[in-house]
């Protein structure tokens, strides 16, 4: 009888091993994100108004309920931030199936999207076949690549206008039509950047405490000042390691708009400036790199600073902050919010620290750079498209879930976008005399909002939070819990990239409405190629700089960048490229 | 009676599968199992090979991308970058090969002369633990112990007097081979004695006390006794090792990345990671996969005649 048993077990736990693992086996031809009902053109047509397009109202009042459930997916950056929830399921998450979701019988699934690794986390999404109904990046070739091998599927504006009038009417109004094509047929919508030629969000801070001790009652207001500050603080002594941030570069921009000759010839503006690819070889990438060779050779920069790849964030390294917080460098820079944590662990720390905005004529070296340059964002924010495994009725709740979080109410009669970026008052906020919320960046309950007022989740509509008048909108920005109030230094900042933005000293990369194959094939290669040329020609001596360029600017040709520039320079004569807004 | 006693024992008679089923029907339900396993994650994927021979756009799906037969392969054998890829590969294998498969067979046989029992097991112990971190932790921790002027270990040696500038373990090449290998070995060998452990126990002590009566000592017991008792194992071992001289640990290489060291970490997993996989070219990843494979099952096959040749079993 025992033996009898022992047989049994033995048998239904192999059997249940058996089913688990080849379940796995199922087929996988049906997307996961398919409706959970299936629900077919012709089945939402029998339920005639339950379609949001089948009713002739346009936008969200003439929307209903779909008949069947519909499934979506959403991706959202995962940043790795410590003390911030999930992205892919906190309050916030649940708050939109609560209010968008379950009103209107959509499921959403938020997709957690490596910030630093964007491409790899999509293309194994999109070979799983489980592409998110949603795809949205903010690079243009990143799109373009995904539209061209079939991963998104082409969208009728005129539709989408019927079930998203005021986000169709935002991209009028910003002018974005005209990037809605790849290859002569439409993909995606765009989302809004405000003020998109200035970035006044990324706000570069200086020891104005080490100035004053080596002799300035100011910020740097050329290169030379700059050499000569950076210089002194060295010579005195203020700190034992190198006092510039550096670390190994992680993403393909060249920070060479200052090197550039103005106006820059647009040829050579549409072969060369990208964020897809660094531009070694380029006359303005050869400049920029001899500075930097220069200022490493008189010790600005640490002797192990390629060590430092950590570019998680997107902008800067870790090391780079935990060397500012600990009063070791001069200079750190990033995007601002009324939550710095860094701003607060710096003064922590340096108890007798003073900081100010750095100044963007610092660079300016005549001969070299005459006047500062910037790179102006997109005149977009994401750039979203849809998955061609999506049914007619995800894409149809998809744009209902933009022009939702755009136009939308939510149970309280508050604006949906509102209530997303700012929470709930008493909570997350406080309205302030001026009417604006105050967000409390140190809240840390259920209910708080994620990196940068759920940034995350609301740049599919914009992607920076305005509030009223720009000086509104930089003081809700404004690090607050600090012992210095920068509120007028980061709005007289804005002013001055404003005016070199109104002296059309700042301009975008050029777009491309065709895709260049031959940057998807090498741009990954390439980056890696730039990541070693850049460290030898920043570490060797003056002297062998320009030697070792020309070697390296001809193995990075021959590397696939050569090819690269041919195509674009087509594409271009082709006029299948933006143009600079002076021609 | 007689005529019994002149009867030939008959001889067995084979006996079919149903028979043995039949008796031991336990033992082959269990095994059903891992076969399943095996079929599944070995063999299910081998139709996703021809992605090596076609354009392969995962949105396309198979259908939807173009054949193209050999010219990923063609495209392959052209790239500097996999040349590059493809000789380092080598060159770390075997030298991997080289320093770290002897050494769990040394510390195997220093282990077994080991005679208080606690410090054997305390030794083993800490032997093992290594094998449980992985290459992540392993690689930050390294970082941090070896960078040329603040880490700990050049601190440490600076204040020693012993040197003066920071030794770059791992920001110059030279430097880095050595200490990534080193590391290995570390990471490595005390896992890797279990196996010798345990064939060591099963030799015969008679074979030690006849030793002694001879007076032999320790050193000619492990000479003439361990070693050839063991040299089987090691036979199978090595073949299995040399399976692997095309393989490429992407974690362990990822980990020790460093732009100053590329010439030398620049290794096959990179290769298919870099150009293959976060480039979305699936269709390059698997045809170098396919050549790993591939090789690594020659070399196997290889080195199995070759130990045969030498009258070993072999592993086939």
């Amino acid at each position: 009888m025992k033996k009898n048993w022992k047989k049994a077990i033995a048998l239904a736990m192999t059997s249940a091993m058996m089913v688990g693992s080849l379940s796995a086996c199922g087929d996988n031809s049906t997307p996961s994100n398919n409706t959970t009902a299936a629900p077919t053109t012709a089945a939402s047509s029998n339920n005639g108004d339950t379609t949001p397009a089948a009713n002739d109202v346009a936008g969200i009042d003439g929307w209903t309920p779909f008949a069947e459930r519909v499934h979506i997916t959403v991706p959202v950056y995962d940043r790795s931030k410590e003390g911030y929830p999930a992205v892919d399921d906190n309050y916030w998450t649940k708050w939109v199936q609560t209010e968008f979701g379950d009103k209107y019988n959509v499921d959403v699934e938020y997709v957690a999207i490596p910030r630093g690794d964007v491409m790899t986390k999509y293309n194994l999404l999109i070979a799983a076949d489980d592409t998110p109904t949603i795809l949205m990046e903010y690079d243009y070739p990143k799109v373009a690549e995904w539209a061209s091998n079939g991963a998104m599927q082409v969208i009728d504006l005129d539709a989408f206008k019927q079930v998203a009038p005021t986000y169709y009417q935002k991209m009028v109004d910003n002018n974005q039509l005209a990037y809605t094509d790849i290859n002569g047929q439409t993909y995606f919508v765009l989302s809004e950047r405000p003020y998109y030629n200035t970035s006044y969000s990324f706000v570069t801070f200086v020891r104005m405490d080490w100035l004053r001790q080596v002799g300035y009652d100011h910020v740097p207001g050329s290169y030379e000042e700059h050499k000569d500050a950076i210089n002194k603080i060295i010579e005195a002594g203020l700190t034992d390691q190198a006092p510039l941030p550096l670390s190994l570069p992680t993403t393909a921009y060249c920070q060479n708009f200052g090197f550039r000759d103005y106006p820059v010839d647009e040829a050579e503006w549409a072969m060369h400036s990208s964020l897809g690819t660094p531009s070694l070889s380029w006359e303005p990438t050869y400049q920029m790199l001899k500075r930097q060779n220069a200022e490493y050779n008189m010790g600005w920069y640490s002797t192990e600073y390629e060590l430092d790849a950590d570019g998680a964030d997107g902008n800067t390294s870790s090391q780079q902050k935990t060397d500012f917080i600990n009063g070791k460098t001069y200079q750190f820079g990033n995007y601002m919010s009324a939550n710095v944590d860094w701003l607060k662990a710096f003064y922590e720390n340096n108890p007798n620290g003073e900081l100010a905005i750095a100044s963007s004529y610092a660079c300016v070296e005549p001969g070299v750079v005459d006047f500062p340059q910037n790179r102006a964002d997109n005149p977009f924010g994401m750039i979203v498209g849809f998955s061609s495994l999506a049914t007619e009725d995800q894409v149809k709740a998809a744009w209902m879930y933009m022009e939702w979080m755009l136009a939308g109410k939510d149970s309280n009669g508050q604006d949906v976008l509102f209530t997303m970026e700012n929470g709930i008052e008493g909570v997350t906020y406080t309205l302030g005399e001026d009417g604006l919320p105050k967000v409390d960046g140190d809240y840390r309950g259920t209910e708080m909002l994620n990196h940068n007022c759920n940034i995350d989740m609301t740049c599919i509509v914009h992607a920076l939070k305005v509030d009223g008048t720009i000086e509104q909108s930089i003081a809700a920005i404004t690090p607050q819990g600090i012992p210095q109030d920068f509120t007028q230094d980061m709005i007289d900042n804005y002013y001055v990239l404003k005016e070199i933005a109104d002296a059309q000293h700042a301009y975008s990369d050029p777009i491309f409405s065709v895709e260049i194959k031959s940057e998807a094939e090498y741009s990954s290669t390439l980056l890696s190629a730039y990541q070693e040329a850049s460290v030898r020609l920043t570490k060797c001596k003056p002297e062998e700089f320009d030697a070792i360029y020309q070697e390296e600017a001809k193995k990075f040709l021959e590397a696939g960048y050569q090819e690269i520039i041919d195509e674009r320079k087509a594409a271009y004569d082709a006029g299948n490229t933006t143009k600079l807004p002076w021609n | 009676m007689e005529k019994k006693k002149m009867e030939v024992a008959p001889m067995p008679r084979k006996k079919g599968l149903a028979v043995y089923f039949k008796r031991d029907w336990q033992l082959y339900v269990l095994l059903i199992f891992p076969i399943a396993c095996v079929i599944l994650f070995n063999y299910m994927a081998y139709p996703g090979l021809r992605m090596a021979f076609m354009d392969y756009k995962p949105a396309k799906g198979y259908s939807g991308s173009e054949w193209v037969g050999f010219e990923t392969f063609q495209k392959i054998f052209r790239d500097k970058d996999f040349l590059r890829a493809l000789k380092n590969s080598l060159i770390f294998n075997f030298l991997d090969l080289l320093v770290g498969f002897p050494m769990p067979i040394l510390l195997a046989l220093l282990l077994n002369e080991l005679r208080y029992p606690k410090f054997k097991k305390l030794t083993q112990t800490i032997l093992y633990l290594p094998h449980f971190l992985s290459w992540v932790i392993i690689g930050s921790v390294a970082l941090y112990l070896f960078k040329p002027s603040t880490g700990l270990v050049n601190i440490w040696l600076m204040n020693m007097g012993v040197i003066k500038e920071g030794i770059p373990f791992l920001s110059e090449k030279w430097h880095w081979a050595v200490t990534y290998l080193l590391i290995y070995v570390w990471q490595t060998m005390g896992w890797g004695t279990i196996i010798y452990l345990a064939a060591i126990t099963g030799i015969n002590g008679e074979l030690y006390e006849a030793a002694d009566i001879d007076g032999a000592n320790r050193w000619q017991k492990i000479w003439s006794i361990t070693l050839p008792s063991i040299k089987g194992t090691i036979v199978t071992l090595l073949i299995m090792n040399l399976g692997r001289v095309m393989g490429s640990n992407f974690e362990r290489l990822d980990s020790f990345d460093n732009v100053q060291v590329r010439d030398f970490q620049y290794q096959l997993a990179i290769y298919i990671y870099d150009k293959g996989l976060s480039g979305g070219n699936y269709s390059r990843a698997t045809a170098v996969g396919l050549f790993q494979s591939l090789t690594g099952l020659i070399l196997v096959l290889a080195t199995d005649k070759f130990a045969k040749m030498l009258g070993e079993d072999g592993l086939i």
